[in-house]
């Protein structure tokens, strides 16, 4: 393969960005020199669900270097209802306003000439408070005596959620339900049922980089800088919230160092975007890595579900009842209700499906959108049920699923049907590398080993809408314009290469310019695995059209019809006639330096499901189908899992970067690993009590696998850029049960609640003998 | 966080029991509690002051009576605290049970039952501290109270200290007929909070 | 933000204890920064010993190696005279937290942190080491064994700093240190033990299972491998008495302090048979 062909569609270029990310040369939004700004700390609420009765600041004012103080109900007198914010509820104040909703919510912020002393002044403020009664947790929440909104308060940017304006005494803000068949009579009838109750807890993403925000206010507009996979998304807010037009808000970014949902929607922003424009001034918001927990977290979802078996073996009914704890502010979790309740059942056929998925509100951080988009709790169900009734049946738990999964054009249960989602290959490809079929050896002593399977469905974010600018220079580099932000899964490098397949010219030569919306066209979101479809057919219908626009310059400058001319690395071609991209332009213009300009836009479509069944001819835009194989080795003495191999594999449709992509999987099944025996974010009535890098568990480079193996199944899709989908997802979905199934495999112990600590293992070791 | 143990005195419950109401024997057995003051029937208004590692400490906190059963077999009140410490940014709530019942050799058992919530930058300290600490500030309240009942000082040993929570401290308990018992349960609380000073302040060292 | 001091003597370090309110002295700054990022730490002035000469000399002897307190955890696991005189004493430090920390840390911090989790404790329990405190009132031996009193307290007075340790030459016979996590492998131990089997008995320091390090002995002359497991384990049971907390409950550690103890003496046995 010539060079310039390795830095196209399938060739394993490497990032533009590795060596800056990992040396320091690329700076992040808080690498910013910010000058005379306002530093911003923010006074924590102490309660978790308590009327604000009077905030005391006199003693903050006074001390040297404190330029202000500013309350909720500072904000509330300028910005009124438009001080709530949020992507599916407007329910959320950027500071407390009236009530305060979880311990930690901000409740004034402190401008200060540093963040020192803004910290410190911070620590001067106190708080009367009322106490109301506290949401603790889902039980509390349903129990109904006591609720964390007064009345729901749906955003004006989703209609389906106008019905819920201004419903009373309840904590359950969505419900989504799934009614296929009758599910629960198939059940009853059924020869085999297994039920579970599962727990998967809340998590935290914990990304390198912490979130910061810096706004300023510019001949009457505001703009910021911010650590966001949501430009788009932030401008439209700031501009709902400060009342001004789209034109007047500018939102741009850097690129990220981690995120994994953790900076999504409304973040620092709307107290960024209100204090600087009420307080006229610069203001630098930021978060210490203790704050940064409080942000937002990944929602902790309670699942309990049965799956049931006919005579002769064959599904027949799936029953789960899934509710989602999205803390004191809906976030995103109606959407995460909704998305993720559809596929509860798993990618199997299954005659018969019941849902009931609810989106729930308690007193805590709030959770919202995390990689994997709620799925992952409703993969834990359904992969520990289906290898529990494969155990039962007497089955081989991967030969029981095989059986099962949905193929190509079957109908999944929420009555879409399947297309490039090659959940069979995933599976026997997982299963080969963990040597599924050879002998085991299982141990003796202390030492047990034993392998496990997992299978997991996820629907890309559908509808959404993808635009794409690209420059070509005259002397054939280009400046490709996106709104996709680069936050350290490569969108920039694989971007820059399907333009330069396109256009045949080395992706080497293309800037992807950082998502600016002064500059950068509208891009729905950088999340849900959606970039490398939308975006990706965004920038390739932009690439053709400045292909198109290159040959008719050609075919113009030849004297050929346009279907003549071709275009080559070394530039137009046709019979005898050639010229570069250069010498084209060039003449083109008669200057050197100039460009050529397209613009092109991709936007996906959607059935909305129905409101009673829950299902939908087109629910998405397409799947991913992903598969993991755990071989693992329990001792049983101390309760420690040691992976041995993990096999991850992930229909890709088309891998645009092999590497980038196989790092995705193993990135993906590295998180996985977490949450399957690590990650959770431990409350005590209210209080997170282990938010700190000391006590929060995340796999260290010593919890790793003994062998990772990720595994690129491509199953091309019609309408992906040269069949190519995302793949940010697809690896974590299946991780924590192909564990968990392992385990059971090993020592016979069938946990149904996250993280598998050591100690859970052995206490249910004791409980077995 | 529950906590929850019980240690005895050598002394009989009666004894130990009208020592409750003594004021001055209860600001001398709760290290540091400066300030006590009965609001009305049912409310009490305190400060607690510590000095550990050359830290003046000073928390102001209240009390709520909830429920008072005095009867021979045994005798138990409920209340609510509520401590707010301002400089750590924090605040703590205390469901409080305190009963004092007859044992052997004219000695009684004093048990506590806490259901404490702790918020703020507290919270995050992590449950340890404030475990290990409570025991023992309870040791020294137990050693104060055998002193105040007229007992050589020897510390009280503490019967199962640390043993898993009973339920939560807001269990039925008789209404009160008379409320002159709730310092005991200020006590029982305060032994919590002093925990909670104690432990941050001497982790500052 | 607290007041740093560097006093350029040990003389003056003291002074500055006995003068400056509410000091806190600063070793490897490992510890007492993660306080300060908390907001939880309230010391107003802080003694940076990093200038006082002096303090980061190692000396070996027959007798055993005198260690100064700035010395780094990472020193004390590579030094290769401080390996071949107390090898379970480098052993410990080897084990402690991360290449980083140890780059940092220092040996008289890390005592006086008196954190019942660390690693280092244990051995220096089982060597009876012996630490040297000085303070304006002139400088006192402390035995290891009396050292660490309660949950996070030593025997150090407020005014004193820990001016050195001196750690007894390993006597002939085999030891071993062993910790485990409960949660990720380079969590805090959720249980350590230093074991020492030497001339007839067996010594170990226990690490988290407690609110202070503990140590234990007994007389292992008769035994066989698992006589001297089943001693330890009978040894041990009295010293158990763990704080539950997000890494475990009671039982849990009690459990994982056995399972630790019983692989550090079945290693060191077999270290001692194969000799």
């Amino acid at each position: 393969m010539r060079e310039i062909e390795q830095s196209w569609v399938g060739g394993s270029r490497p990032r533009f960005d590795t060596a800056g990310r990992v040396r320091g040369m690329i700076a992040h939004v808080g690498d910013q020199a910010v000058g005379a700004a306002a530093h911003v700390a923010v006074h924590r609420a102490t309660q978790p669900h308590a009327r604000i009765e009077a905030v005391h600041v006199d003693e903050a004012l006074a001390m040297p270097g404190v330029y202000g103080v500013v309350t909720g109900a500072d904000l509330y007198k300028q910005l009124g209802d438009r001080l709530l914010t949020g992507p599916a509820f407007a329910d959320q104040p950027a500071l407390a306003h009236e009530k305060v909703r979880y311990v930690g919510e901000p409740v004034a912020a402190v401008l200060a000439a540093d963040l020192a002393t803004a910290r410190a002044a911070t620590d001067a403020i106190w708080v009367d408070y009322e106490d109301l009664p506290p949401v603790y947790d889902l039980a509390d929440a349903l129990a109904g005596t006591a609720y964390v909104h007064d009345e729901l308060r749906p955003s004006s940017v989703f209609g389906d959620l106008k019905h819920l304006r201004g419903v009373r005494d309840t904590n359950v803000n969505y419900t989504y339900n799934l009614r296929t068949g009758d599910a629960e009579a198939a059940r009853d009838a059924g020869a085999h049922t297994v039920t579970g109750e599962f727990w998967a807890p809340p998590t935290h993403h914990v990304p390198i980089e912490l979130p910061c925000t810096i706004a300023w206010v510019d001949s009457g507009r505001l703009e910021m800088l911010t650590t966001t996979q949501t430009p788009s998304y932030v401008r439209q807010t700031i501009a709902d919230l400060l009342d001004l037009p789209l034109s007047r808000v500018r939102v741009t970014t850097r690129p990220l160092g981690g995120s994994f949902g953790a900076k999504m929607y409304d973040r620092l922003e709307p107290l960024a975007a209100a204090l600087a424009w009420t307080a006229g001034r610069r203001v630098r918001v930021t978060a210490t890595r203790e704050e940064a927990f409080l942000l937002t977290t990944r929602h902790g979802a309670a699942v309990s579900s049965s799956l049931t078996a006919d005579a002769e073996g064959n599904l027949v009914s799936s029953v789960a009842d899934v509710r989602y704890d999205t803390g004191a502010y809906a976030d995103v979790g109606p959407r995460i209700t909704a998305k993720s309740g559809m596929v509860a059942p798993g990618p199997y056929r299954i005659a018969n499906a019941r849902v009931l998925s609810r989106c729930v509100y308690t007193n805590k951080p709030s959770a919202g959108p995390f990689r994997g988009f709620g799925v992952p709790q409703v993969t834990w169900s359904h992969e520990s049920l289906i290898d529990e009734l494969a155990h039962e049946l007497g089955e081989d738990p991967y030969a029981f699923r095989r059986r099962h999964l949905l193929r190509e054009g079957d109908e999944a249960p929420m009555g879409t049907r399947m297309h490039s989602a090659d959940f069979v290959g995933c599976l026997d490809a997982v299963a080969n590398a963990i040597g599924w079929f050879d002998p085991l050896d299982r141990g003796t002593g202390r030492i047990r080993r034993g392998r496990g399977v997992a299978v997991g469905v996820k629907a890309v974010l559908t509808p959404t809408i993808a635009n794409a600018v690209l420059q070509l220079n005259q002397d054939n580099s280009a400046t490709l314009l996106i709104s996709t932000v680069d936050m350290g899964q490569g969108s920039d490098t694989i971007m820059a290469q399907i333009a330069a397949d396109v256009l045949r010219m080395d992706s080497r030569r293309i800037h992807v310019v950082r998502a600016d919306t002064d500059a950068t066209p509208y891009d729905t979101i950088t999340a849900g695995s959606r970039s490398t479809y939308h975006t990706g057919n965004a920038v390739r219908r932009v690439a053709e059209a400045m292909r198109d626009k290159l040959i008719g310059l050609a075919a113009e400058r030849f004297g050929v019809p346009a279907e003549e001319v071709s275009l080559t690395p070394d530039g137009p071609r046709a019979g005898s006639h050639e010229v570069t991209v250069a010498e084209l332009v060039h003449g083109h213009f008669g200057a050197r330096g100039a460009t050529l300009t397209t613009e092109a836009n991709y936007t996906s479509s959607w059935t909305p499901y129905d409101k009673e069944t829950g299902r939908s001819d087109k629910v998405t835009e397409h799947w991913f189908a992903g598969a993991v194989g755990a071989r693992i080795a329990v001792d049983t003495a101390t309760g420690r899992v040691r992976i041995e191999h993990l096999a991850v594999a992930g229909d890709v449709g088309r891998a645009i970067n092999p590497t980038l992509v196989e790092q995705q999987l193993s990135g993906a099944a590295i998180m996985g690993i977490g949450h399957a025996l690590f990650d959770q974010l431990v409350l005590d009535q209210g209080q997170l009590i282990n938010g700190t890098l000391l006590d929060y568990q995340l796999p260290s480079i010593r919890d790793l696998p003994d062998q990772l193996t990720p595994i690129v199944v491509e199953s091309p899709h019609d309408d992906g850029p040269f069949g190519a989908k995302g793949v940010g997802e697809t690896g974590i979905l299946g991780v924590a049960p192909a564990i968990a199934n392992a385990v059971r495999d090993a020592v016979g112990v069938r946990l149904t609640r996250l993280p598998l600590t050591p100690e859970s293992i052995t206490m249910a070791l004791e409980e077995n003998q | 966080m529950k906590l929850a143990s019980e240690f005895s005195v050598p002394a009989p419950a009666e004894k130990v029991f009208s020592l409750f109401f003594d004021p001055d024997t209860m600001r001398g057995c709760i290290p540091g509690c400066e300030e006590l003051v009965r609001e009305d029937e049912k409310n009490y208004r305190g400060r607690l002051v510590n000095e550990i590692a050359h830290v003046r400490f000073s928390a102001g906190f209240s009390a709520a009576i909830q429920s008072i059963s005095d009867e021979e077999s045994g005798k138990e009140v409920t209340a609510l605290l509520k401590g707010e410490d301002r400089r750590l940014g924090s605040s703590i709530k205390i469901d409080a049970r305190l009963a004092v019942r007859p044992d052997a050799d004219e000695s009684s058992v004093i048990a506590y039952e806490m259901d404490m919530a702790l918020w703020g930058k507290l919270g995050r300290l992590g449950e340890p501290i404030i475990r290990r600490r409570s025991r023992e500030v309870e040791l020294e309240f137990a050693k104060s109270l055998a002193a105040a009942c007229g007992v050589p000082v020897e510390p009280a040993q503490p019967a199962r200290a640390g043993a898993p929570a009973g339920p939560a401290a807001s269990a039925a308990a008789p209404a009160a007929a008379s409320p002159p018992v709730p310092k005991a349960v200020v006590a029982a609380a305060l032994v919590a909070v002093l925990a909670l000073l104690a432990a941050v302040l001497r982790r500052g060292r | 933000m607290p007041r740093l001091h560097r006093p350029t003597s040990l003389a003056e370090a003291a002074r500055l204890l006995s003068t400056l309110d509410n000091p806190m002295v600063y070793g490897g700054g490992t510890a007492i920064q993660i306080l300060v990022k908390q907001g939880i730490l309230f010391a107003d002035n802080f003694v940076d010993l990093a200038g006082v000469p002096g303090l980061r000399d190692v000396s070996v002897d027959a007798g055993g190696v005198t260690v100064g307190p700035m010395v780094t955890v990472r020193r004390m696991e590579t030094d290769p005279e401080v390996r071949q005189v107390v090898p379970l004493a480098s052993a410990a430090y080897r084990q402690v937290a991360n290449p980083r920390v140890r780059n940092t840390a220092s040996v008289g911090g890390n005592i006086a942190h008196g954190d019942y989790r660390l690693d280092p404790p244990t051995a220096l329990l089982v060597l009876g080491a012996t630490v040297r405190a000085t303070s304006v009132r002139g400088t006192r031996d402390i035995p290891i064994r009396e050292f660490f009193v309660d949950f996070q307290v030593t025997a150090l007075e407020p005014d004193e700093l820990v001016s050195g340790i001196r750690i007894p030459a390993q006597p002939a016979g085999a030891s071993r240190f062993e910790k485990n996590s409960s949660l990720g492998e380079n969590d805090w131990p959720c249980a350590s033990a230093s074991v020492l089997v030497a001339a007839g008995r067996v010594q170990i320091g226990l690490g988290a299972v407690a609110p202070t390090p503990r140590y234990v002995t007994f007389d292992a002359a008769g035994l066989d491998d698992q006589g001297a497991v089943d001693a330890a384990l009978a040894a041990i049971e009295p010293a158990l008495d763990p704080i539950p907390d997000v890494r475990g409950g009671v039982a849990y550690k009690r459990r994982l302090a056995r399972v630790t103890v019983e692989d550090a003496v079945r290693g060191a046995w077999k270290d001692l048979q194969d000799a």
